[in-house]
């Protein structure tokens, strides 16, 4: 398949899932609202000093995002199969690899909805300061929501599937991310307490490392998955 | 799930193998399927099937529930890959080639269309993913000739069945495929859906179009069809010809 139309094809999976969603709006309100709810309840728990908030804020916050965030997750192919539109999306001369991109893009787009959303609530409610230093906290972000995602679309994909699925998309995922979970806490706590050395560079790599090999084995992996 | 990863796996390697060693006659044929066997789980449900689709022909396949009607046109489009025996399309014997799903337009029993979206979109986005030229013109002639252009802005959603059905059928025409497999496509059509279908069987056998679909009518299966296939239990049991095979249409015009 030509490259331009490997890439028109990704383009229109994507913009046809968030067209759909926006319409709809079948998960991203769910999702946020269970995402602001785990933030209430973590970010008035912590009734901690200001320096010790810090060293947990990051891995509550985290948490309560990648564990929302496997809604968006889940949805992604349900929301196919429910509709019975999964078998005429894997007959079109698209690669399996593209609907795997594509699928996974939607997902980080959540996740990135989500943050915006979170954040400023987790701000507010704890005053943690995580705007302090945008710029490495978006690299975290950046490399967690990629990393989550991956894993997300290829367990969602597989889950999909089965009929007695309830729950067993995150019993599987959450224990999946747990490197993701740990270095995006990992960084952010020496990120808001001014560590950023060559420790925090290795957990950064450690994200990278997760998000990359995750992604391409998931698109490696995803034309055994179409397959019913 | 393992298990459901396994048998992909092991069902990828053993097709593969298989494709290598198929010999596609290819010239003249549609579709040639040899000793096809379908499983699901551990239950068969296509046994040992021979069927030759030529360029051009009409073939309906017939048989109570559970026969595996619809398995064998999901066989014949790629969606289900045989546990053993061959399928090969217009010579070649994967769909994995994008050459070859561009030629095959397919209609399920589920429509498979996006309830949110709009019923131009639902085309334009067929159109998009099979890479198709002028894809406007085209979704405004499929939805004009399926007489649904006054729903084209309508969510596919709150259309009514038979309009969906009409869709459906539509979509699967949007990259004009050369062969067009259809499952039991009059089942939510009216009257007039149902007259709409059989024109459109017309115009496809005037056209020399590659058509085959599963039916429970044995009436329009015999007035549009060149062959009807038999299936029970999985197995071909018998193959007859149309009231009006095409060899005879051709001989009268």
């Amino acid at each position: 398949m030509p490259a331009r139309q490997t890439i028109n094809s990704l383009w229109w999976l994507i913009h046809k899932d968030l067209t759909r969603e926006l319409r709809a709006q079948h998960v991203w309100p769910g999702m946020v609202l269970l995402g602001l709810v785990l933030v209430f309840l973590l970010a008035t728990q912590i009734d901690l000093p200001l320096d010790q908030k810090a060293r947990v804020g990051g891995g509550l916050l985290w948490l309560a995002v990648f564990f929302a965030g496997t809604l968006a997750c889940d949805r992604s192919f349900t929301g196919e199969r429910d509709a019975g539109c999964w078998q005429a999306l894997t007959l079109y001369p698209v690669a399996p690899s593209v609907l795997f991109l594509a699928k996974m893009a939607v997902n980080v787009a959540a996740l990135v909805i989500l943050e915006l959303v979170l954040v400023p609530a987790f701000i507010v409610l704890s005053d943690v300061p995580f705007a302090a230093r945008p710029g490495p906290l978006l690299l975290i972000a950046a490399l967690g929501n990629v990393g989550f995602a991956a894993v997300g679309t290829l367990v969602g994909s597989l889950t999909s599937g089965l009929r007695h699925r309830g729950g067993l998309l995150t019993l599987l995922l959450l224990p999946l991310v747990v490197p993701v979970v740990f270095g995006a806490a990992e960084t952010t706590r020496l990120l808001l307490t001014g560590e950023i050395d060559s420790l925090w560079w290795r957990w950064i790599q450690l994200l990278a490392v997760f998000a990359a090999v995750f992604t391409v084995a998931g698109a490696m992996m995803f034309e055994f998955v179409v397959e019913d | 799930m393992l298990r459901t990863i396994k048998n992909t796996i092991v069902r990828s390697w053993a097709t593969d193998g298989a494709a290598k060693s198929v010999s596609c006659n290819g010239s003249g044929y549609a579709v040639e399927v040899a000793g096809l066997v379908a499983v699901y789980g551990r239950m068969p449900v296509l046994r040992d099937v021979d069927l030759d689709v030529v360029e051009g022909e009409s073939i309906a396949v017939m048989g109570p529930n559970g026969a595996g009607k619809s398995t064998l046109l999901k066989c014949l489009v790629g969606a289900v890959r045989p546990a053993a025996g061959s399928v090969c399309w217009f010579g070649e014997a994967t769909t994995r080639c994008d050459h070859v799903r561009r030629q095959i337009g397919y209609v399920g029993q589920e429509c498979g269309l996006y309830a949110e979206l709009t019923a131009l979109e639902n085309l334009l986005f067929a159109g998009r993913m099979n890479g198709v030229a002028n894809i406007h013109d085209r979704a405004a002639t499929l939805l004009t000739e399926g007489g649904i252009e006054s729903q084209a802005h309508r969510p596919a959603g709150q259309l009514s069945q038979g309009m969906r059905q009409r869709l459906a059928i539509a979509r699967a025409l949007m990259h004009e495929p050369r062969l067009i497999v259809l499952d039991e496509p009059s089942s939510n059509l009216d009257a007039a859906g149902r007259q709409w279908l059989e024109r459109l069987f017309e115009r496809w056998r005037c056209a020399g179009q590659t058509v085959c679909f599963a039916s429970h009518d044995a009436a329009q299966s015999g007035s549009v069809a060149d062959r009807i296939v038999h299936l029970d239990a999985g197995r071909m049991v018998a193959i007859e010809r149309g009231d009006c095979p095409l060899t005879t249409l051709r001989q009268s015009a």
